[in-house]
């Protein structure tokens, strides 16, 4: 009743209620399907995504001496942060998914076609941010998968002729992963991602009412309808429920993952990335040397390329795909060759890196003692670590083992006016253990 | 023209959204509620710290004891400078004493003529066991949890709710 006459109250002085109702109204051609609900439960995700990546912020330090323990403190001791970070982690996994199936649903219903290419422009557009938001997220937690996985992503423009360097620098921000990276994919995960995908979210929406959905290819089936509330609105919140449901499942009983604290000096990691990027880790794994950038750059664009001029290419108004075998044989084939490397990737251990001749445990434990000591907080391995002392890159070739086992004990002596505290207490086998550590920094 | 089945399936639909809507609703507002008031409520435990040795203190005199203490707060942890009085008994039990005084929050002394704490701002009196003597303060000095183990002292260093007459946790 109040809420009837505020709405009078407001329509009354806009005059929107006419075109609103119009809209929510507004008859689906060919009938409620839960196959069109595909584009709602995106929006939902989004906002999932939105909504759990605030409230992440609460706690979030963006800088490499606080997020993995921020992140650490949100999963395990803020209240409910683990189903907050779950929500976060589950619900692109599903993102991921129901972007896929969207892509697929609105080729095989020929929706790219006229009228409705800037529809599909705006979407293709939408489907590539998903998978940028996806590759700038994985850093933010700063474990071993993040640091590393980052690494290696980076990398792969690298492979460009000519300006590939200088790509790798503008992602990094430098030569190296390093603090000005994780700022920066921060700002472009938290800030500028979302406020495009957002944009390109409204030029979608505003033009799914300008074109209409693409209604069944069979006109007797086309000829059925059903009004969008409340009959498409129930499948819609039926299937947000059930995916909901299972991302808040999965948040529970697969709680998101927080490996290790990034070490850029353990080179005995093995990267793998998350498994909707397995197709490509898989291309490189065929594609070496000279022929490595057809995997890294030329197949990745050209299905960029590919999704951008389709409704240019593929002209045929006929949208029922029993009548568009090229078309349809293409999209199988490039599902195939999806599923196919992904499983491939999944169950393949991988390949054993190259630098895998097995550590000295002292060095292990060296570089654990490094952490736990807080070495970090004024020392930088590969960009990682503070400003305040020299940063111990390549300190294995600089100085011999007696030079650095008596500098921990009495770092004066051997350098006079350091501010570094003496670690005189440490034993001598613990001392040993940073000082094989720190010679196997070369 | 809709009949009254289809009035009443539309209806029926019509709740069912706004049910799965609520329910979705409840579903992220009471994580992400518990998420952000819940560090705001939590009891901040202390941990014991090491704040001196016994040697230190004479039998019935007044010292006052600074140490580090390890603050640990959301995921970061600092090390804090913090002092206490500590009075140490013939039975080689210590009481040991917040430094702040429960009135509005000054430090106040040992005055060892007069054989009383004196709080300088307002003139709260308290005497060698804490007790109220004097003063606007409403109640006596805070105790703090102390242990003596192997010639050590150590002591939970806790935060109390100042200007009311109970001993309340901050």
């Amino acid at each position: 009743m109040i809420l009837k006459s505020i709405l009078s109250w407001a329509d009354e002085r806009l005059g929107v209620g006419g075109t609103l109702k119009g809209l929510l109204f507004k008859p689906i051609k060919g009938g409620a399907k839960y196959i069109f609900s595909l584009g709602f439960v995106n929006l939902f995700l989004f906002v999932n995504q939105m909504l759990t990546g605030m409230f992440m912020m609460f706690y979030y330090v963006p800088s490499p001496d606080h997020a993995y323990f921020a992140v650490k403190y949100i999963q395990n001791e803020a209240p409910f942060g683990y189903m907050v970070r779950g929500l976060h982690y589950w619900g692109a996994t599903a993102m991921v998914v129901c972007v896929m199936l969207h892509v697929v649903r609105v080729f095989v219903y020929g929706a790219y076609k006229k009228p409705r290419e800037l529809m599909w422009l705006s979407g293709a557009a939408m489907f590539f941010l998903v998978f940028g938001f996806a590759f700038t997220g994985y850093l933010l937690p700063w474990d071993q998968k993040a640091y590393w996985a980052t690494v290696v992503g980076t990398n792969v423009p690298g492979t460009t002729p000519v300006v590939g360097n200088l790509i790798v620098r503008l992602l990094r921000g430098g030569t190296d992963v390093s603090a000005v990276t994780l700022t920066r994919f921060f700002t472009i995960h938290t800030m500028i991602l979302p406020w495009t995908i957002a944009a390109f979210m409204v030029m979608h929406l505003t033009i799914l009412q300008l074109v209409d959905h693409a209604p069944p290819w069979d006109q007797n089936k086309a000829r059925k309808s059903a009004p969008f509330y409340p009959d498409q609105v129930f499948k819609d919140a039926v299937l947000m429920l059930l995916v909901f449901a299972t991302i808040a499942f999965m948040a529970t009983v697969r709680p998101g993952v927080l490996e290790p604290l990034a070490d850029p000096t353990d080179h005995t990691y093995n990267p793998r990335p998350e498994w909707y990027f397995f197709f490509l880790f898989q291309l490189l794994h065929y594609t070496e040397g000279r022929f490595e950038i057809i995997g890294t750059m030329v197949l990745p664009n050209l299905f960029v390329l590919l999704m951008l001029i389709i409704p240019f290419i593929d002209r045929n108004p006929e949208r029922d795909p029993g009548k568009r075998p090229v078309a349809i044989s293409g999209l199988a084939a490039a599902l195939l060759g999806y599923i196919a490397l992904t499983t491939i990737a999944a169950v393949s251990t991988g390949p054993v890196p190259i630098s895998a001749a097995p550590e000295k445990p002292t060095v292990t434990e060296g570089r654990q003692l490094y952490a736990k000591l807080g070495c970090i907080s004024c020392h930088a391995i590969n960009g990682v670590g503070g400003v305040v002392a020299p940063a111990l890159d390549h300190v294995g070739t600089r100085r011999d083992r007696q030079w650095l086992a008596g500098h921990f004990v009495d770092p004066q002596k051997y350098a006079p006016g350091s501010v570094m505290p003496k670690f005189d207490y440490l034993t001598k086998e613990d001392l040993d253990r940073l000082t094989d550590y720190m010679q196997s920094l070369k | 023209m809709p009949d009254d089945t289809s009035e009443s399936r539309r209806r029926f639909l019509g709740y069912a959204i706004g049910g799965i809507a609520g329910a979705i609703a409840f579903g992220y507002a009471l994580p992400l509620a518990n998420y952000v008031v819940g560090p705001s409520l939590k009891k901040t435990e202390e941990e014991w710290s090491k704040v001196g040795s016994l040697d230190d203190l004479k039998v019935e005199e007044p010292a006052t004891l600074t140490f580090s203490a390890y603050m640990k707060v959301g995921w970061t942890e600092r090390k804090v400078e913090a002092d206490i009085w500590a009075v140490r008994h013939a039975d080689g039990t210590v009481t040991v004493f917040s430094p702040i005084c429960p009135h509005l929050g000054c430090g106040y002394r040992w005055d060892a003529a007069a054989k009383n704490f004196a709080c300088p701002c307002h003139a709260s009196i308290y005497d060698i066991t804490g007790k109220i003597l004097g003063g606007p303060a409403p109640r006596g000095l805070d105790t703090l949890p102390a242990k003596v183990e192997g010639g050590l002292l150590y002591v939970k260093y806790e935060k109390f709710r100042l200007g009311i007459a109970e001993k309340v946790v901050a």
